[in-house]
């Protein structure tokens, strides 16, 4: 481990050099024709406001792009030479990203609390030095592909490693599912480019224009997908990583009690007979499910049709067959189930593995979305977009270990699951307006999105005592499905019913996101101004105001402000990762970038 | 004394009115007044503000064969729609070659003879050209704010088209004036990507409908037509001034101020822009000569539209526009749109595409003297590798690294998402 991370360090450190050397020649560079090279090195720091009165450095990210764009065959020849059957045109991209973060070596302190409103102990230089460097440096080849254009086929494919976006929507995602995300970077504060995980992937694209049209619809094709077992997760981290869920690992949780839990790994060791090194079929909680990742355990397919009618509605009509990612859209379903099965349990026990299992099951979604641009009365392009899934995973307690058998003592924290359809859907305007006050040579552009999520033949929840309310602290759940956050106390307190918490999945949540932005002199200055509120977890709300600033059109100085605001004092378990997650999470970014 | 003085006045008057410009003279700041009846505001405030303007001998814009040939053979069945916003048994060449300047309809019919150029007729491919923009200080070299550098930015016509099968008409049920595409912004790195789809339909019931792929997001977005007037990406251009004037004529009320000489460049010298030096690079420095020209003012009926008016200086040989004034809404200059034409039959001695008649290669400016801010259109610019930049009428032909050539299937939303990165 420590081998692979120091010499990505040098590949880093050996990157930044040539970066260095290329911004000093970026005339040289190719712009036009067969072969463009680009990139950028940028530094991005972040101050964490916990309070009025507590300021940290979280991050001190240094990152090198660089893309690479070849047109490999050009009229039906490879390298302008060979003539090539059956292919008209096609390109080779090429984007790399390597990241050094030296806040994982600086190891500030950091003051962190929980979602529960305990503090967090642990600290950055609590990792081992290997560790830290692990998690200071990141490359990636984000996405290296070949796009084809075929000469007598409507055909287009793009093979390789990609990011596949559909939908309408912008930074919360419905049709957008393609590529799960990222969110150890900077949870969903960041341009999703960054932080959708790209995967191996064989896209097609057929275009009816090219053979005729399918009439009265114009603009039609058929686009579909498949990932041929390069697929994982949405990946999530736990504290003390500034960029986590907002809790200590569930499992392995080092921290003592009374202030912390003892990890349901550690108390089956500790407590029980058994000795567990790993969880069931070794899954790895947000990481890595029951299936191998190859195309016959671990395929995803997607197709979609779109087309722009005689009256201008622009729609695609959408349809997946992939695996749950995680809950990296807002929904607070299932990341692992308990193994009911006593004989199942009691084999995985003995091969030293949690009856416990990480789980990604394949979910069928149906979709649709469409625009309109309505310039008579209103100027304004609306958006809707909307899904239909079948067979979301979600905890279910009235699945639980028998109270009095082998295992009981995860009754009240482990459960099975039980799958439910859910739809989801937005509505979205964007408008651009004349505000003279603010700007009196540009518009600005406002933009707004209504997201809702409903859950179908979602069970009340009930107590086991049925004199007894919700958290059921004393008797614990005896039905109802309980959200990412809820807790008997066992894994947060350590102790039984101590603050137990039922984090309440919801037939309905829903989303509001408001947005503007306009140029200045000349496109020179670009401010942008976002307002985030969940109305219906406690009208928990996130406001962002940001600017990027073009000193030359080279170098580009980005300040900005996420505050992060809570009406209650009590925790919010929303789970769309708006201030209820990120609550003492409100931060100040400076980011320098030099493009070439 | 008295009678003194009125004669001084008038033989003075006499020699004002007498101003005019002569091949060989260089117009600047300190001659200005040799060439201000020949100028709009908008000129006149670039020459105060540094430009320069060498007079050469005007020369004649020969419309190209095809094109004479097919007004002659259909002008005289086209008419105005009742309303003005459509032609009717229009087929090519001009709708209306003969214009009366009393004609009630007269500015209505210029801009519809504009709409129908002889320049732009089939299609047209512009490749790998800069945009660079930033602020004026008159006495140093712009400091670029921003510089796009574009790929491909093509148009294909789908009506009177004279030169490339199918003439003269391309199937077309949905009833397109044109489509154009804009595809990639090869640069910056934050711009890398970037292509814009557009429509233009025929009636002007039917509004513009335009696409913008945005690689930041992954994917396309509708934008509105409100848009079309706002700058785009912040630069000093916007979608209608484009060419002079790019919206649908229907959608402004035209009137015909007058017809006069004026100054325009016409036969550039340089084929490759070049800025005039110091603090007036926010131009090009080329010949400019006298010209006969349409002075038509446009006042946009459209709500959320930027301008307040434009004043079009239109050539009444060649049907383009030499310059646009364009005003606020509380009727003070605002932005300077500037044409810089050559009409010639190849790019340069070398080129290997030589045309049949004379095109007219262009650039442009823009400058929006309220801000003290400039954006030049560089077709081609200095880093542009392709000599010839401009193709003409090359249909299947026009072919570039990012596209196979001014066909159909290139004007797509299918295109613009597979070609997008």
């Amino acid at each position: 481990m420590e081998i692979r991370t120091r010499r990505e360090g040098a590949t880093a450190g050996l990157l930044f050099a040539v970066v260095v050397l290329a911004a000093s020649h970026t005339q040289a560079l190719p712009r036009y024709g067969p072969l463009e090279v680009a990139g950028n090195v940028s530094a991005q720091n972040l101050i964490r406001m916990t309070d009025v009165d507590q300021y940290s450095l979280v991050q001190e990210r240094n990152t090198f792009k660089l893309r690479v764009d070849y047109a490999i065959f050009e009229q039906g020849k490879l390298a302008n030479q060979f003539d090539v059957p059956f292919i008209d045109r096609g390109k080779l991209f090429l984007l790399y990203r390597g990241v050094y973060d030296s806040v994982y070596h600086i190891t500030p302190g950091i003051a962190q609390k929980d979602i529960y409103g305990q503090k967090i102990p642990q600290r950055l230089d609590g990792f081992t030095d290997s560790q830290r460097t692990a998690l200071a440096f990141d490359n990636q080849l984000r996405e290296a592909y070949l796009d084809l254009t075929f000469k007598t086929l409507p055909l287009t494919l793009r093979l390789g490693r990609q990011q596949i976006v559909w939908g309408e929507t912008d930074n919360f995602r419905l049709l957008d599912r393609v590529n799960a995300l990222d969110l150890t970077w900077h949870l969903q504060q960041e341009s999703w480019d960054e932080l959708r995980q790209p995967y191996w992937m064989i896209k097609g694209l057929v275009d009816f224009d090219r053979v005729g049209g399918l009439a009265p619809l114009s603009n039609s094709f058929l686009e579909f997908y498949w990932n041929p077992g390069d697929w994982s997760p949405a990946k999530k981290d736990f504290l003390p990583r500034p960029w986590s869920a907002p809790i200590n690992n569930p499992l392995i949780n080092s921290q003592a009690p009374p202030g912390g839990g003892r990890g349901l790994l550690n108390i089956l060791n500790t407590q029980t007979r058994f000795k567990v090194n790993s969880l069931f079929n070794h899954t790895v909680l947000f990481h890595q499910g029951n299936y191998a990742r190859n195309p016959m355990d671990n395929s995803q397919f997607g197709v979609r049709f779109g087309a722009v009618t005689p009256q201008g509605v622009q729609f695609t009509l959408n349809y997946f067959y992939q695996r749950w990612a995680g809950g990296d859209d807002g929904t607070n379903a299932a990341a692992y189930r308990a193994i009911l099965d006593t004989k199942q349990a009691l084999d995985g026990l003995a091969r030293g593995e949690a009856p416990l299992e990480a789980i990604f099951p394949y979910v069928n979604t149906a979709g649709f979305s469409l625009n309109y641009a309505e310039e008579e009365h209103t100027q304004t392009v609306f958006r809707m977009e909307s899904i239909y899934e079948f067979g979301v995973p979600f905890s279910d307690a009235s699945k639980h270990f028998p109270p009095n058998g082998a295992l009981a003592l995860l009754a009240r924290d482990v459960f099975g699951v039980t799958t439910r359809d859910m739809w989801k859907g937005t509505l979205a305007f964007d408008r651009p307006t004349w505000i003279r006050a603010v700007n009196e040579k540009s518009t600005v552009l406002l933009l707004g999105q209504f997201f809702w999520h409903y859950l179908l033949n979602n069970p009340n929840i009930l107590c086991k005592d049925p004199k007894e309310q919700p958290p059921c602290a004393g008797s614990g759940q005896a039905k109802g499905f309980r959200g990412q956050f809820s807790t008997s106390g066992i894994s947060s307190t350590g102790i039984p019913g101590v603050g137990a918490v039922i984090d309440k999945v919801r037939d309905w949540e829903a989303l509001v996101t408001l947005g503007a932005t306009t140029f200045y002199r000349g496109g020179k200055f670009v401010p942008f101004l976002i307002y985030v509120i969940d109305p219906v977890n406690n009208f928990n709300m996130e406001v962002i105001w940001m600017a990027d600033y073009f000193v030359t059109n080279n170098i580009i100085v980005n300040l900005s402000q996420r505050y992060f605001i809570n009406t209650v004092n009590h925790p919010v378990y929303e789970s769309w990762g708006v201030a209820g997650i990120n609550r003492g999470r409100s931060e100040t970014g400076l980011r320098l970038t030099y493009q070439f | 004394m008295k009678r003194l003085v009125f004669a001084a006045l008038v033989l003075l008057s006499a020699t004002v009115a007498r101003a005019d410009v002569a091949p060989g003279d260089v117009i600047g700041k300190d001659n200005f007044a040799k060439a201000k009846d020949l100028v709009g505001p908008g000129v006149a405030w670039c020459v105060d503000h540094g430009m320069t303007m060498k007079i050469v001998p005007t020369k004649a814009v020969e419309w190209p064969r095809a094109y004479r040939e097919a007004t002659e053979a259909h002008s005289a069945q086209v008419r105005m729609s009742e309303k003005g916003d459509m032609l009717e048994n229009y087929v090519a060449g001009m709708p209306f070659p003969t214009v009366d300047p009393n004609d009630p309809q007269a500015a209505t019919k210029i801009m519809w003879n504009y709409q129908y150029k002889p320049l732009l007729t089939d299609d047209v491919l512009m490749r790998d050209f800069q945009v660079p923009s930033g602020p004026l200080t008159y006495s140093a070299p712009m400091v670029l704010d921003r510089e796009f550098m574009i790929g491909d930015l093509r148009r294909l016509y789908f009506n009177g088209r004279i030169f490339v099968d199918p003439k003269p008409d391309l199937p077309n049920p949905d009833a397109v004036r044109y489509k154009e595409i804009l595809s990639p912004v090869v640069a910056p790195f934050d711009m890398k990507g970037v292509g814009q789809l557009g429509i233009r339909y025929l009636s002007a019931s039917r509004q513009d409908d335009t696409w913008l792929y945005v690689p930041a997001i992954r994917r396309i977005r509708r934008m509105s037509t409100a848009q079309r007037s706002d700058s785009l990406f912040g630069q000093d251009t916007d979608q209608d001034s484009y060419w002079g004037f790019s919206g649908h004529i229907a959608w402004s009320d035209w009137k015909l101020l007058g017809v006069k000489d004026v100054l325009g460049v016409v036969h550039r010298e340089h084929y490759r822009p070049q800025r005039c030096p110091g603090g007036a690079d926010f131009v090009y420095c080329d010949n400019w000569e006298k010209r006969r020209a349409y002075v038509i003012e446009g006042t946009s009926r459209l709500p959320q539209y930027a301008y307040g008016k434009r004043v079009l200086y239109i050539d009444t040989e060649a049907w383009i526009v030499l310059a646009s004034d364009i005003y606020d809404k509380r009727g003070e200059l605002w932005k300077v749109w500037l044409e810089y034409f050559s009409y010639r039959k190849q790019a340069t001695p070398e080129s290997k595409v030589v045309y049949d008649d004379e095109m007219g290669f262009t650039s442009a400016v823009m400058i929006d003297t309220q801000m003290d801010h400039a954006t030049l259109i560089m077709i081609p610019g200095p880093a542009s590798p392709d000599q010839e930049t401009w193709y003409f009428n090359k249909g299947a032909s026009a072919v570039s690294p990012y596209a196979p050539g001014n066909t159909e299937e290139v004007f797509t939303i299918p295109h613009l998402m597979s070609a997008g990165h």
